[in-house]
């Protein structure tokens, strides 16, 4: 489409390289205040390092980046080397899909050893042929009538197996199962039910983002669910324990006693107001959050320090006091907006729909959008230290006053100037797992923590080593459009400080403790059968919602958590109108002369008692307050998921801390008018990010409002 | 730039945008004025046709609290619509479309008492209304606002209706309750501060508890109390988790207690009876004599103290002139002859009082009469009762042989100690979230009530309670330094606590525990100077009082007095009295402080006695002797006096006003005080830099003529 990629104008007040999530929310603020503004991204996705993709697309991803050498080469000092910069952000790339035995049955192993030792010095595309022809040979007799997706299964473990360098396991390339083969066409066939997100994050309901997308109108744009619950996981008992993180949790969780519950009411009234209360903590601004948590509150008891770390952990583990308060406030002034809740989860992939909003709202305010458009250079004006132009793969020049990129869109001079000046290096350690059930039970949309030093990452040697940061992981749930109904997706992620370990190593402890990994002996053990069958619940009353029995999992989670939009804070009329649909329903069904029971005949087991709201479609509002908290804090009798796909990578989001370290005196400064986002960072929240974008914005355009309401759509009526 | 996305360019609503917007409300206004009379117009006319049918839609739509529309329309339905239907399907047709219609105003309006009010006639009037539809539909209106107590009531009456379909069918009625009960603990957990639930929890617990075992309801009181802690301790703020812990504590009814029964006058016979609270009387008590082995009635009026004669603590008989009583009076009460003003209490069984009137001694004590038999079969002949005593229901009046006690409202037991332990259970868990909030009011109150209830198991000289009440006084001590909007509240329950602890020398236990009565010494006597008191919550206790020091306190009126029988000088000075009240019945009323109180109006003072020489009780030669020194009455700022008004006759009173100086005032209180062993009565203080004006007024009954 070389129409598209040639511009009518040139000249623009900003450009911005890469759609990541800082630069989407500058390019919107500026367009909003009637900049014009050109962004350009080479990748054919919204998002950048915070994108979403679906099987195919993340596969593909993998495969680029895997491939993709990040030594440098002699190129001039103001080319732009995207890929090369991209794929040296991502390390240790490692993907596989497991073999999963189902229904008993034993799963027949290809063992490929003797065609790739026959083929080891052919060319890669024979080999990967030969491979092709042995797989396709053994699997044809249960698969005469192959479909487009096992074929092109078979074709992808077949490459895979034949070329290691793309990021597939050892022990996968000397064998492929029937198991995997049906898996991968599985996750083929569904491959747009998935959204994977690259860095998974969620928003504080009433938290800097929320604020802004409510005050630009922007977040009339997405949906959302309600994050479920928070657990911790505690080194002493070696179990996961879900956390009473609201008033209503605390008063039924069983977990506290009479005493501590009042002791941590008390201490979460004192965050919400510690502002004013500065004679309470001002002894112990910069002590340890901890510290302060346990000799000024007297929160010792380890249920206690763990509630208040699920609550005011923000990916920080050396906060102090100040930060941990602020994150703490944050939390309980988003409980509750939404529902029984302090977190938002954005459907269809977290980031990127995120990025899509903020950029639509650029494009409605005149920003010019490109995406998959590549660039060779930079002009600088070494003089005047200003950059100039950028110039792109047609060869156009693109001026204007102000560019914004991340790093990747950097010169090679340029990222050398950064790099120089990191001295303090930093990684995000992530691994993204599809399982065949929930991790926690009925809770579906939830995240766990795994504090410092509370795992050993090296069991059975010496010396022990744990966990220097914090694991977090999210699981999320086929209601938020970003896995199929009888899929999970558990992001985990952590911190990390250099390439020493990879992320596997990392990560792998905390995995261990949520799902079975297959061959895996430390992680926990494959359900039994009969527990399976046992905890695959009634099929459900209603017709329309049953669904044959999954092979793998329990029956759907489903829609139990209704989506909503940020104006449902306030709006009643969408509540209505939810009554009235149930009402419609009601008197459809008494029309049939069905009465209308007051509770489901046939309860699922341990589900929550929820009379009569179990009789209709779910409200909204209803919905969120009878989030599961309520009846669900236990995480015992829980069947272990089984993992049946794995990606590991690790990130680099390094920074640099210091202004002028020394050693950097020589190198050239940046241009005074570019400038450099900051890599994603691993917190759970967004609000980071966000700051930045606002400081972007306003130094580049003080004065100025930083994304005003937009007007309403077309609104003739007056009133 | 051309909008895009189907998104405008902003604008200010623009002058000519407002004042279409304002014209468009104009029409509003005028539209529903319009509608209004054309209302009017049909409610003349009688019309009852669609027409005006749909002009009360109308009007509803726009205004549903107007519920003479709603009345209109019901009559509209029924005269023009229901009144014709050929059958069942037809009207139930027209009820189904107003239910729907109401339906649709209730989403916008859900707290409208007139549309649940027109839901409910649709459905009564429906020859087969669906409860169960309606029990969904209320259903989702609660999950809308769990706290709407419209919606709450609702539910009950369709429960209840529901029930009544299934009388016969106990089973399903209970089952009904126990799904109703999940129901509340549904609504508690998504949010526990809520009244509504927590109060339909503790009606469908006693009713799941009628068929329950005494091990299921105490396995059941304990969830309930783990419960209602665990809100109390994650807030303790929270009212309606305190309420419903109290609940299921529950109150130990107070019986009533006569305090005794005393003649004062033996030509006339006149006796009184005390009570230890305010009592209606339902019969006339019982009041004969005995002659050879028969009672006779002896005709007579009973009266109660004070203005209100059917009310009152204390009561007085008086023999009719010309009745004639023999060598024995007897007096029986029977627990149904008096009901309690509080609710509550009760006369526990009949009492008998006997008195021998050959020895004729007046003194206040041994005058008391003799307590003869108490609720025992006792054989008695009165022209109304004949044969044993009995109660109301026909039942013999005689204790229960193995009372039982509560222990909570759901729960009881042979033994008090089950309530005495758990009282100590509850008010050692208050006590420690009174430690960690100290601040806090709601776990203050409680506690303080929760000591009370243990107060009534223990013997009233007992050291326990005494530490009780020191520890009570505190508590709303406390309570008033953290809540002080509730200040006058507390005051007054400190002053029940108060009053109650320095009357002990004057109240015993009697033998039917925990019944009180007068003790057998009566000290005549009493200073309850400076305890900060805002009334007399008991006044029955004074009856037998010669002098009473109320000095500095902050009591607002005398109708007290009205029961201090035997009070000769009473000194209520630098206390917060506007008015006097409460005279009538002080007969030996003779000397009365008031000085530097709030009293503005001379017609305050004198309207105290206007009837006081009425009092046929007068002893005293009605002479009675009023400081009032320090009054707004009497002094101006100049500390001239200004009371000049000077009052011969007050309707059958005689008043004399004496200006009294200084030197006189001192000597008088100190000959006071000299005749008083105590020294209790007069203002003993002199402010040094206020001037002190003393002002005597003297009533004299002996004036009037």
């Amino acid at each position: 489409m070389a129409d598209t990629d040639s511009l009518d104008a040139t000249v623009f007040d900003a450009i911005l390289l890469g759609t990541g999530f800082t630069q989407t929310i500058v390019a919107a603020a500026l367009a909003r205040a009637g900049k014009t503004v050109l962004h350009l991204d080479e990748n054919d996705y919204y998002g950048g390092a915070s994108g979403a993709f679906g099987v195919r697309d993340l596969l593909k991803w993998a495969t680029r980046i895997a491939s993709t050498s990040s030594v440098g080469h002699d190129a001039s000092a103001d080319k732009i080397e995207f890929e090369r910069l991209v794929a040296r952000s991502y390390n240790n790339l490692e993907f596989q899909f497991h073999r999963v035995e189902t229904g008993g049955a034993a799963d027949t192993v290809i063992d490929l050893t003797t065609v790739l030792q026959t083929h080891k010095d052919a060319s890669a595309k024979d080999r990967i042929k030969a491979v092709e022809n042995h797989i396709t040979a053994a699997y044809t007799p249960i698969n005469n009538n192959p479909s487009k997706e096992s074929k092109e299964a078979i074709s992808s473990l077949a490459t895979w197996a034949s070329t290691p360098e793309l990021g597939a396991t050892a022990s996968q390339l000397t064998s492929v199962s029937f198991s995997q083969i049906q898996l991968l066409e599985e996750f083929l066939k569904n491959t747009r039910k998935y959204n994977f997100d690259l860095s998974p994050k969620l928003l504080y309901s009433r938290g800097p983002l929320t604020n802004l997308l409510i005050s630009s109108g922007i977040g009339k744009y997405l949906e959302f669910k309600l994050l479920e619950r928070t657990a911790v996981y505690e080194a002493l008992t070696d179990k996961v324990e879900m956390m009473p993180t609201s008033k209503e949790d605390v008063f039924v969780s069983k977990a506290l006693s009479l005493k501590e519950k009042r002791l941590l009411m008390k201490f979460l009234q004192f965050a919400v107001d510690y502002e004013n209360q500065t004679e309470v903590w001002k002894d112990y601004k910069h002590a340890p959050f901890t510290q302060f948590v346990q000799s000024a509150y007297g929160l010792t008891d380890k249920v206690l320090t763990a509630v208040v770390y699920a609550i005011g952990f923000d990916g920080n583990d050396y906060a102090t006091t100040t930060e941990g308060l602020k994150s703490v406030k944050v939390y309980l002034q988003s409980l509750g907006r939404y529902g029984n809740s302090a977190y938002l989860c954005p459907l269809y992939g977290v980031g990127s729909e995120l990025a899509q909003a903020f950029c639509r709202v650029s494009a409605v305010y005149g920003g010019i959008y490109m995406l998959q458009h590549a660039l060779d250079k930079h002009n600088v004006d070494k003089e005047a230290n200003k950059w100039q132009s950028v110039v792109d793969h047609t060869g156009q020049t693109l001026k204007a006053n102000q560019i914004i990129c991340s790093r990747e869109y950097l010169s090679k001079e340029m990222d050398e100037y950064i790099e120089a000046r990191t001295l303090n290096k930093n990684y995000v350690s992530h691994c993204i797992i599809v399982t065949d059930r929930s991790a926690f039970g009925e809770t579906t949309l939830c995240k766990t923590l795994f504090p410092m030093d509370s795992l050993v990452l090296n069991p059975g040697e010496t010396p022990v080593r744990k966990n220097n940061h914090t694991v977090s992981v999210l699981q999320m749930c086929g209601g938020t459009m970003s896995c199929p109904n009888d899929r999970y997706i558990l992001y985990v992620w952590a911190e990390s400080e250099d390439l020493k370990t990879d992320a596997e190593e990392d990560l792998k402890a905390a995995i261990r403790k949520l799902v079975h990994i297959p061959g895996d002996p430390l992680s926990l053990k494959a359900p039994a059968p009969t527990q399976v069958a046992a905890a695959t619940p009634a099929a459900p009353a209603s017709a329309e919602e049953s669904k044959p029995a999954q092979q793998l999992g329990e029956a759907p989670a489903g829609e139990d958590q209704p989506r909503m939009s940020l104006d449902q804070e306030l709006d009643m009329e969408q509540v209505r109108q939810e009554i009235l649909q149930a009402e419609k329903k009601l008197f459809e069904e008494s029309d049939n002369n069905t009465p209308v029971p007051s509770r489901p005949s046939t309860p699922a087991p341990g589900a929550p008692s929820s009379t009569g709201s179990s009789t209709a479609t779910p409200l909204s509002r209803t919905a969120f307050q009878k989030s599961k908290s309520a009846t669900s804090l236990s995480m015992d009798s829980i069947i272990a998921p089984i993992a049946l796909f794995t990606m590991f990578y690790k990130r680099a989001a390094s920074w640099p801390r210091v202004p002028y370290p020394i050693g950097s005196e020589n190198l050239k400064p940046l241009p005074d008018n570019l400038t450099v986002v900051r890599p994603m960072n691993h917190s759970l929240d967004f609000e980071a990010a966000t700051e930045e974008a606002r400081a972007i914005f306003e130094k580049l355009c003080p004065g100025e409002e930083f994304l005003p309401p937009t007007p309403e759509p077309e609104d003739n009526s007056g009133f | 730039m051309e909008s895009r996305h189907g998104r405008k360019k902003e604008q200010a609503e623009s002058p000519e945008a407002l004042k279409t917007r304002e014209e468009k409300e104009t029409v509003l206004v005028r539209e529903y004025l319009a509608l209004k009379d054309t209302l009017k117009e049909i409610v003349e006319s009688n019309k009852r046709d669609n027409d005006a049918l749909k002009v009360t839609t109308a009007l509803l739509r726009k205004s549903p609290d107007y519920y003479t529309i709603w009345n209109v329309r019901r009559t509209i339905l029924k005269e023009g619509f229901l009144d014709n239907a050929s059958d069942d399907e037809t009207a139930n047709k027209i009820y189904t479309g107003e239910l729907e219609f109401v339906q649709e105003n209730l989403k916008l309006n859900p707290k409208s008492y007139w549309m649940w009010n027109h839901r409910r006639w649709c459905l009564e009037s429906m020859s087969q209304p669906r409860w169960d539809k309606e029990l969904a539909m209320v259903g989702k209106f609660l999950e809308m606002d769990a706290r709407n107590f419209h919606g709450w009531d609702y539910r009950r009456y369709i429960i209840r209706q529901l029930d009544l379909k299934d009388k016969e069918a106990k089973d399903k009625v209970l089952e009904r309750a126990q799904s109703e009960f999940d129901f509340t603990i549904t609504k508690i957990h998504q949010n526990f501060s809520n009244y509504s639930a927590w109060h339909n929890r503790s009606t469908l617990l006693g009713k799941l508890a009628e068929d329950m075992s005494t091990e299921e309801r105490e396995a059941i009181v304990d969830n309930e109390f783990d419960l209602v802690k665990n809100a109390i301790y994650t807030d303790p703020e929270d009212q309606s988790a305190w309420l419903y812990e109290l609940w299921l504590i529950g109150r130990e009814e107070r019986s009533i207690s006569i305090l005794g029964a005393h003649v004062i006058s033996f030509h006339p016979l006149e006796i009184v009876v005390a009570f230890d609270e305010t009592v209606k009387m339902r019969n006339p008590f019982t009041v004969s004599t005995r002659v050879d082995h028969v009672a006779i009635p002896l005709e007579g009026e009973w009266k109660a103290t004070g203005s209100d004669s059917a009310l009152g603590s204390v009561w007085i008989f008086q023999q009719a002139p010309g009745a004639v009583y023999g060598p024995t009076v007897e007096i029986v009460i029977f627990s149904d002859d008096v009901c309690a003003v509080r609710a509550g209490s009760k006369l526990p069984a009949a009492v008998c009082y006997e008195l021998e009137t050959l020895n004729q001694n007046l003194d206040e004590i041994s005058g008391r009469l003799g307590r003869l038999v108490i609720g025992q079969n006792l054989m008695y002949d009165v022209t109304k009762r004949i044969g044993p005593v009995t109660g109301p229901d026909g039942t013999l009046e005689t204790q229960a042989v193995h009372p039982k006690h509560r222990v909570t409202s759901l729960t009881e037991s042979g033994s008090l100690d089950d309530r005495i332990a758990l009282l100590e259970r509850e008010i050692s868990a208050v006590r420690e979230l009174v430690e960690l909030e100290p601040d806090c009011k709601w776990p203050i109150q409680i506690l303080s009530t929760l000591l009370s209830e243990l107060r009534k198991t223990v013997s009233i000289h007992s050291t326990q309670a005494k530490v009780i009440d020191d520890e009570c006084i505190e508590l709303q001590e406390k309570l008033i330094t953290i809540d002080p909007l509730r200040q006058e509240r507390y005051e007054d329950r400190r002053t029940q606590l108060v009053f109650d602890r320095e009357t002990l020398s004057i109240i015993q236990d009697s033998k039917r525990f925990p019944e009180i009565e007068y003790s057998a010494k009566q000290p005549t006597n009493l200073d309850l100077s400076m305890r900060g008191l805002t009334h007399i919550p008991i006044s029955s206790y004074l009856l037998h009082l010669h002098t009473l020091n109320l000095d500095s306190n902050s009591i607002t009126s005398t109708r007290f007095l009205r029961n201090l029988l035997n009070v000769r000088r009473v000194n209520l000075s630098n206390n917060l009295i506007e008015h006097l009240e409460g005279m009538q019945h002080a007969p030996s009323l003779e000397f009365l402080t008031l000085e530097n109180n709030m009293i503005a109006k001379w017609e305050d003072v004198v309207a105290g006695f206007v009837f006081w020489g009425e009092g046929k009780l007068a002893r005293t030669g009605g002479h009675v002797k009023v400081l009032l020194g320090n009054n707004p009455v009497v002094v101006n700022e100049g500390g001239e006096y200004v009371l000049e008004k000077r009052w011969e006759d007050v309707g059958k009173v005689g008043v004399e006003i004496q200006w009294q100086s200084e030197e006189l005032r001192l000597a008088e209180e100190a000959l006071l005080a000299a005749e008083d062993e105590t020294g209790a009565v007069g203002n003993m203080v002199v402010d040094g830099t206020r001037r002190v004006s003393a002002t005597v007024v003297e009533f004299d009954a002996g004036l009037a003529h």
